[in-house]
């Protein structure tokens, strides 16, 4: 599910399990990008008495490559530190959490920014903001009876026009996690299934969980190659990669007595740039490897992209549905293209995501194309050039995009003489309509100003009683 | 799918080498560069600000290949690895004192 418990060793490290990344232009400030990275896979909002947080021991990063090596030339660093007010009480919070200093919240985290620039070369460290102060968990009524000041509090602007958030948000990512690893049964079309049932229109079992969410907008010109502001979408300057992870220190000696000591370098334990790439495309036994390389060394992993798993398997789960899919045998050039290279020019009018020939999973953002007044989930598939993959926003589903291209959807980009089985246009995991307004309870997960992603769910109220 | 022609493109693709590692030559063997999280290999400025280790922090050493004498030791978020065959020798000496906890 996007990147959540993605690989086997992973998904036994939440803390460090990086489940989306996210870029795209504000929608309500269009001369900057915001760039989200999440991590803690389904939070159960009631998940007590040790609330969920970031890892000291983790180093979290969020990546920018604006000359298509795939080699970060903007990097932002986040660490974080817990404090303990009252070492002898077991409870998180000791009365109403009222503000973001409240004496009655007793384990608080703190982090600090650190902005890396450079090239090839040397690099430029610098520390933008240190001690910015995380929300609490959302708790319920009585510990947390105005979660979104305690949130809006904990939107920081920082010099230079950024605004950073990093805490726990609503999980935006959607899927019907129950049925799609059922042997990839599609409710929608279930009935077509190799073990058949009745149709249904699908389960958002991500719906009422919660993840912890760092969140940076920062204004165009410093993340282009020569910090000028996009205004050509043909403009090889336009396009940014992008791409998250998390880091472990190398070595941990366990003392037995909460004195542990870590040492060594920082070792990369989870990535992410396009959503589903290692989970759907990699195979298991180098999930682990992939987490751990940077994306310069995705080009091993072509031969999972040219020729993914899943399209061999959709014509079998589907019987029926996918004659033309699974017929043919050449590499897909389209998937290639989508997630490894971006779409060059000339192939959807007035777009490109091109970066060059270096393959490499990234989020791809062209920064020059503005942001839709009228967004489709379904984003450049169904005709919105603001929406993923040309980056990803918060609400694209990616899901269905991603299984409509795989099901060959997308193979007439490179192939005119490929005609689509019919059922590529219309797979999908979850009925929606296209629109986001056309869909209000996905619509009510997501906020219109930064950090973009909804308040969390409360474990008070979820599951509702 | 709407707004998109379907003329024929060639993926401008190409697999490319991977990057070099970070090794040099060192006193005794080999050793490992400084390194900042996903950049491999390249050199840092600045002191104030940096994200750099802490040298008051304990030195680890991990015996990474016996047969090879080859040693890691950490310090901070630095690692040396380099061969000190004398040295794992004399800790396979003690190695099997260690008493179970």
């Amino acid at each position: 599910m996007s990147s959540h418990r993605e690989a086997p060793a992973i998904s036994k490290d939440p803390v460090a399990d990086n489940t989306d990344s996210y870029a795209f232009v504000s929608p309500d400030r269009d001369d900057t990008v915001t760039l989200v990275a999440n991590y803690l896979p389904l939070e159960a909002p009631a998940g007590g008495p040790n609330f969920f947080e970031f890892g000291d021991d983790v180093l979290y990063a969020i990546y920018v490559d604006n000359d298509g090596d795939a080699e970060a030339d903007v990097t932002y660093l986040f660490r974080f530190r817990t404090e303990v007010r009252n070492p002898n009480t077991f409870l998180y919070n000791t009365g109403p959490i009222t503000s973001l200093d409240s004496p009655n919240w007793n384990r608080r985290q703190f982090y600090s920014i650190t902005q890396v620039k450079g090239g090839t070369d040397e690099q430029d460290e610098t520390i933008l903001a240190s001690n910015l102060t995380s929300p609490p968990c959302n708790i319920g009524p009585r510990s947390t009876p105005n979660y979104p000041a305690l949130a809006a509090a904990a939107v920081h602007e920082l010099p230079g026009g950024k605004k950073v958030f990093a805490g726990q948000r609503r999980e935006g990512f959607y899927v019907d996690l129950g049925s799609i690893f059922d042997l990839g049964a599609l409710r929608p079309f279930q009935e077509l299934h190799l073990i058949p049932m009745a149709a249904a229109p699908g389960v958002d079992a991500t719906k009422d969980v919660n993840v912890h969410t760092i969140a940076i907008q920062v204004p165009k010109r410093e993340l282009t190659r020569d910090g000028s502001t996009p205004a050509d979408p043909q403009d090889p300057r336009s396009v940014i990669g992008v791409w998250a992870a998390a880091f472990r220190r190398k070595a941990r000696i366990r003392d037995g007595e909460a004195h542990d000591v870590e040492s060594g370098p920082w070792i990369q334990v989870s990535r992410l740039g396009n959503p589903l790439f290692n989970e759907v495309i990699v195979p298991m036994a180098k999930k682990d490897r992939w987490n751990a390389l940077p994306p310069s060394s995705d080009s091993q992993f072509a031969q999972y992209v040219a020729h993914p798993e899943l399209a061999r398997l959709l014509p079998v789960l589907y019987p029926a549905a996918f004659p033309h899919l699974a017929a043919y045998t050449k590499a897909r050039a389209d998937l290639l293209a989508i997630l490894l290279t971006g779409i060059p020019s000339g192939i959807i009018p007035g777009f490109q995501n091109f970066t060059g020939a270096q393959q490499a999973d990234m989020l791809r953002l062209n920064m020059a194309v503005p942001p839709s007044a009228s967004p489709s989930i379904n984003g450049i598939l169904g005709g919105d050039l603001a929406g993923f993959p040309n980056g990803r926003r918060v609400f694209d589903d990616t899901v269905t995009i991603e299984i409509r291209a795989v099901a060959g959807l997308t193979i007439p980009l490179v192939d005119t003489s490929y005609v689509p089985d019919a059922a590529a246009g219309l797979v999908t995991d979850i009925v929606h309509a296209p629109s986001l307004a056309g869909n209000p309870d996905l619509a009510d997960r997501y906020q219109s100003s930064f950090p973009y992603l909804g308040l969390p769910r409360d474990g008070f109220h979820t599951p509702p009683a | 799918m709407s707004g998109v022609t379907r003329r024929k493109f060639l993926a401008q693709v190409s697999l490319g080498a991977a990057a070099a590692g970070g090794l040099a030559g060192g006193l005794v063997g080999l050793v490992a560069a400084p390194r900042l999280p996903g950049l491999p290999g390249r050199t840092r400025k600045a002191s104030a600000t940096q994200v750099g280790g802490n040298d008051q922090e304990s030195v680890v050493a991990h015996v990474r290949d016996i047969a090879t004498g080859e040693v890691a030791v950490m310090v901070g978020t630095r690692e040396l690895v380099y061969r000190d065959p004398d040295l794992v020798a004399h800790l396979m000496g003690v190695a099997p004192h260690a008493v179970r906890r």
